[in-house]
């Protein structure tokens, strides 16, 4: 057993909610029930960890992620960030207080030419978080940037180009090095590397640790991959249906899985060899996703 | 003595010498250069390779969907319908209907970035109706009954419910399900799918894998499968495509590859696989040296360093189905 980590804590998520309602489409509105999107989640990271999230599809992981950085509101729940300038309840506070703490902390989005400005140069997108936190002169920011695309393996020219001219994997770098410009000290992965083949993947997230070690970052790495969860992560939580239905060291999580969902998802990892056939352990679990 | 080859042998699809070029204010960039791929009636396809190595972009190609300022420069891109005659995509006339019974209607895409395939301001279920319509004579109520029927076969619960909501009430994987219902319904001869499972749980994920697999033999389709996942190409492919830096750098039948990668950008990604059964502290980008390659013809190299200042590459064709590119060292 590893020794229980002393570093300080970063956040402590005591049970998030976020409800949406459901409503019957047609000339009255008139609300159905509603989707329990995250539905009782709790935890706590500190300084230089890394929390895995994993689950199903539509379990709730991208709403819990917006949840905890107040991308959007909970419904009920704490979330304690230990900040710069002491312990706030960011499901709490009001939106005024909310603006110098986002500098501390940053999102990567699951999908990238969503979120990306489609009429901003990459270069402006990449910028502008120093734009708005007034950060440097604007030969410094350029130079930031520039620093920034060549970690993620792009090329300084690039930074001219817009969002649409470049490939899946490429625009979801420029939304890490948007993320990371800010040296934020939490930041939120969602699916941040799914586009990336192996060699980029790699280097992409060898940045993550190098920039963890360097500036003590605290990452929750939302993910589908299990093996680069695995690699990552120094905790797992897996979420089925808005709850977590089970977490622990990543070695503990993927050596011996103890929920059945657990079980049925490390079952259906690909395996990379032509020869050896799947065998998947099904999950059948008793929930219904719209309650009345 | 061997019969001529019948029409049903020949592939259903077959590139030739392909390039696409952008023309930016910077001056031209090429995209792809020289790509050759066959896909062969009924039989899975995988293109994998390096972020940025021209993947969507011969997709694209594919469906004449190349967006401004990019163009097809050179090459062609032959189908082989079902019924009808075989058609160059490359040089059809922009204003062709055959193109459009070709975009979603004869051959599906499944897009890697749903949001860009979707519409925000109409319900999921109005787009895979209005797809299902475009291309097939059906009523409004079988296409909905249809639309509903596949998006529960994508795995998601209570279908008739989710129809009516829009895609900014969905999750990530699950608008990339409703794009893969939208390719299937249309019951494609090809279907094109770029990285159709990036955003997808193994468990769903192996479920998609399985359905498509399934529609194949319904509809005797054939697939192209694009994905950096090496897993999901060794329990889906028949071939493997390996490009790099905008060309196809090898091409080998599934087990080949696996047993013995040729190239060494191959033989670098299968190394630098991340694995669940082994602990690594560092991800490493392997470097691989030169190998011997019984068949490549002599005069020949794999390794750019060595080759003829200003040469060309060449896709030459070894034992088998294999190809490889390969520079050459003399005149
Ligand atoms: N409008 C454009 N102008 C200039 N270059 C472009 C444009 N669109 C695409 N490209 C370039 O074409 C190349 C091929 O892009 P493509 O999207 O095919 O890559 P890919 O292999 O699909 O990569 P990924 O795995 O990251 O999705 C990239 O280097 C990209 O930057
Ligand atoms: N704005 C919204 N309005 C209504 N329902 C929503 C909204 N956003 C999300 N949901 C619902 O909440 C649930 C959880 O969605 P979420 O995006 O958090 O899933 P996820 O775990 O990130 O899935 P994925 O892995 O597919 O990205 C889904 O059932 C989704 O339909
Ligand atoms: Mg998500
Ligand atoms: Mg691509």
């Amino acid at each position: 057993m590893p020794a229980p980590s002393t570093d300080p804590l970063v956040l402590q998520v005591r049970n998030l909610c976020k409800y949406y309602p459901v409503f019957a489409r047609g000339l009255v509105k008139k609300q159905l029930g509603e989707v329990k999107a995250v539905d009782g989640v709790s935890f706590e990271l500190r300084r230089g960890e890394t929390l895995g999230l994993v689950g199903e599809s539509g379990c709730g992981k991208t709403t819990c992620a917006r949840a905890i950085l107040r991308a959007i509101t909970p419904t009920s729940g704490e979330v304690l960030f230990h900040g710069e300038n002491g312990i706030v309840d960011l499901a709490q506070i009001p939106e005024p207080q909310m603006k110098p703490l986002r500098r501390e902390m940053q999102m990567v989005f699951q999908d990238p030419m969503a979120s990306l400005n489609p009429r901003m140069t990459v270069g402006q997108i990449i910028e502008e978080p120093l734009v708005i936190h007034r950060i440097g002169n604007r030969r410094e920011r350029v130079d930031k940037v520039v620093e920034m695309l060549e970690k993620v393996g792009l090329l300084p020219e690039h930074r001219h180009r817009y969002p649409h001219a470049f490939s899946g994997g490429q625009r979801q770098r420029v939304s890490i090095a948007r993320a990371l410009i800010l040296r934020p000290s939490l930041v939120v992965c969602d699916e941040a590397v799914s586009a990336l083949d192996v060699s980029v993947q790699a280097q992409v997230i060898n940045l993550l640790q190098d920039l963890q070690e360097e500036l003590g970052l605290t990452y929750i790495f939302v993910a589908h991959d299990l093996s680069v969860v695995r690699h990552i992560s120094t905790s797992v939580a897996v979420m089925y249906a808005g709850k977590v239905v089970e977490t622990g060291t990543a070695a503990e999580l993927f050596e011996h899985p103890q929920h059945p969902y657990t079980q049925s998802l490390i079952s259906a990892i690909p395996y990379p060899d032509p020869r050896r056939k799947m065998k998947i352990i099904p999950y059948k679990p008793e929930v219904t996703e719209v309650s009345a | 003595m061997p019969q001529p080859s019948s029409h049903a042998e020949q592939p259903v699809l077959s590139i030739e010498d392909l390039e696409v070029v952008f023309d930016t204010i910077d001056g031209p960039v090429t995209a792809i250069t020289g790509v050759n791929l066959e896909l062969p009636r009924g039989k899975t396809v995988a293109v994998v390779g390096e972020s940025g190595s021209g993947k969507s972009v011969t997709a694209y190609a594919i469906l004449r969907i190349i967006q401004k300022p990019g163009r097809i420069s050179r090459g062609q891109i032959l189908f082989r319908p079902r019924n009808g005659e075989p058609c160059d995509i490359a040089t059809l006339s922009e204003k062709d209907d055959r193109l459009y019974q070709l975009r979603g209607g004869k051959i599906g895409m499944i897009f890697q970035e749903p949001m860009t395939a979707l519409s925000p301001v109409h319900s999921i279920g109005n787009q895979i109706v209005e797809a299902i319509r475009l291309h097939r004579p059906v009523t409004k109520q079988e296409a909905e009954k249809e639309a509903a029927a596949m998006l529960g076969r994508v795995g998601i619960k209570q279908p008739e419910e989710r129809l009516k909501q829009y895609p900014h009430e969905f999750s990530g994987g699950m608008r990339q399900r409703v794009v893969i219902a939208m390719a299937l319904v249309c019951r494609p001869e090809i279907l094109i799918a770029d990285e159709p499972t990036t955003a997808l749980d193994v468990t769903i994920q192996a479920q998609i894998l399985d359905l498509i697999n399934e529609l194949k033999n319904e509809l005797g389709a054939s697939v192209l499968f694009i994905t950096h996942d090496l897993g999901v190409v060794a329990q889906m492919a028949d071939e493997v495509v390996v490009m790099n830096r905008s060309r196809v750098m090898e091409r080998a039948p599934v087990l080949e590859l696996f047993d013995q990668p040729f190239h060494p950008y191959t033989r670098g990604l299968l190394a630098s696989m991340p694995r669940l059964d082994q602990h690594q502290s560092r991800l490493a980008r392997v470097e691989v040296s030169n190998v011997n390659i019984a068949g490549l013809p002599a005069g020949y190299t794999l390794r750019r360093e060595d080759a003829l200042p200003g040469a060309e590459p060449r896709l030459l064709p070894l034992e088998g189905r294999r190809q490889i590119l390969a520079w050459p060292t003399q005149n």
